[in-house]
């Protein structure tokens, strides 16, 4: 227990704005307890009135605003398809646009090229017409008749 | 920081809050609004949160701020204050309701002071904040703190005298 000289003191000091944190708090100690000097009475309800002011509590809910988070991971899903989906549609261009078949890019060799291949193509008539050549020979006997029919 | 965090970083102080809001403001029901007003705010703040050196302290100016701003928002729509009862919920000794009524006498005298004053008393007399600490709070300097915690005290010592000189305690 405090002297009562130090609580004196310390009362003086307090309401002069000059007592310490540490003073204040044995002043709520001794006077919120069971043995307060008859003099110094009068100051029980003071001591006693911070005492239980620091005994309220927040009662009420903390509401916070949920829609925030919420919009955060909606936003992430709608970048995520945008993504996807720019992603499939240029893949997609990019499977269509294979026009590379292997043409000439040099006009020049584009023209020799076509001309070797319109004569490889126009050797091949030629080897085949040759065979119809015996188609002459049937139309000399289909004549002889037709005409000496006439 | 998602809501689980702010709570947290909250949780030390919000009955603090709650109480500076009830010292001023005149019912219960304000002052949990209040409380609900000022951590709504500070979670809109809540990236620059990191930011502030004290966050606790900054939560407590944003307080003060409110109450000022809700009272003179009273006084412009000339509502008069009307002291409400001090609802005795938490202490039930016999001590207790012996002295309650003069604690409720201290509760309206509190009432009774300016307002910077109400502040200085509950930060330094039931949140034990130094005056450096309240000084920062209430974005005053601390010889002004003190100056007004000696001059509050005092005035409820007046009261207390005087009351007791009737002899109804």
């Amino acid at each position: 227990m405090e002297s009562i000289k130090n609580i004196e003191q310390w009362l003086e000091a307090y309401f002069e704005g000059e007592s310490t944190l540490k003073q204040e708090k044995k002043l709520r100690a001794y006077f919120t307890g069971d043995e307060v000097e008859p003099h110094l009475e009068k100051y029980i309800a003071l001591f006693s009135a911070f005492a239980k002011a620091k005994q309220e509590r927040y009662t009420g809910e903390i509401n916070l605003p949920k829609k925030k988070p919420f919009s955060a991971i909606f936003s992430i899903a709608a970048s995520i398809l945008v993504l996807v989906g720019l992603f499939l549609f240029f893949n997609n261009r990019n499977n269509n646009n294979t026009t590379d078949y292997g043409t000439y890019k040099d006009p020049d060799v584009a023209a020799l090229k076509t001309k070797q291949a319109l004569f490889m193509m126009g050797s091949f008539i030629d080897q085949n017409t040759s065979k119809l050549n015996a188609l002459d020979e049937f139309e000399k006997t289909t004549d002889k008749y037709i005409n000496s029919n006439n | 920081m998602n809501q689980k965090d702010f709570l947290t970083i909250v949780r030390p102080f919000q009955d603090k809050i709650y109480r500076l809001a009830r010292r001023l403001l005149t019912s219960e029901e304000e002052a949990q609004d209040a409380t609900q007003e000022v951590l709504l705010k500070l979670w809109s703040k809540k990236k620059q949160m990191t930011t502030y050196r004290n966050t606790e302290a900054f939560a407590m100016t944003m307080t003060k701020n409110y109450c000022y701003d809700t009272l003179k928002a009273k006084r412009s729509s000339n509502v008069s204050l009307v002291h409400t009862n001090y609802r005795d919920n938490s202490f039930d000794t016999v001590k207790e309701t012996e002295v309650s009524d003069s604690v409720n006498w201290v509760y309206k005298m509190m009432k009774d002071l300016p307002e910077q004053q109400q502040l200085i008393l509950q930060l330094r007399d039931v949140e034990e904040y130094t005056n450096a600490e309240i000084a920062e709070q209430l974005e005053i300097n601390e010889g002004t703190v003190r100056t007004a915690l000696s001059r509050a005290r005092k005035t409820i010592r007046e009261g207390l005298l005087e009351k007791h000189s009737y002899g109804i305690n």
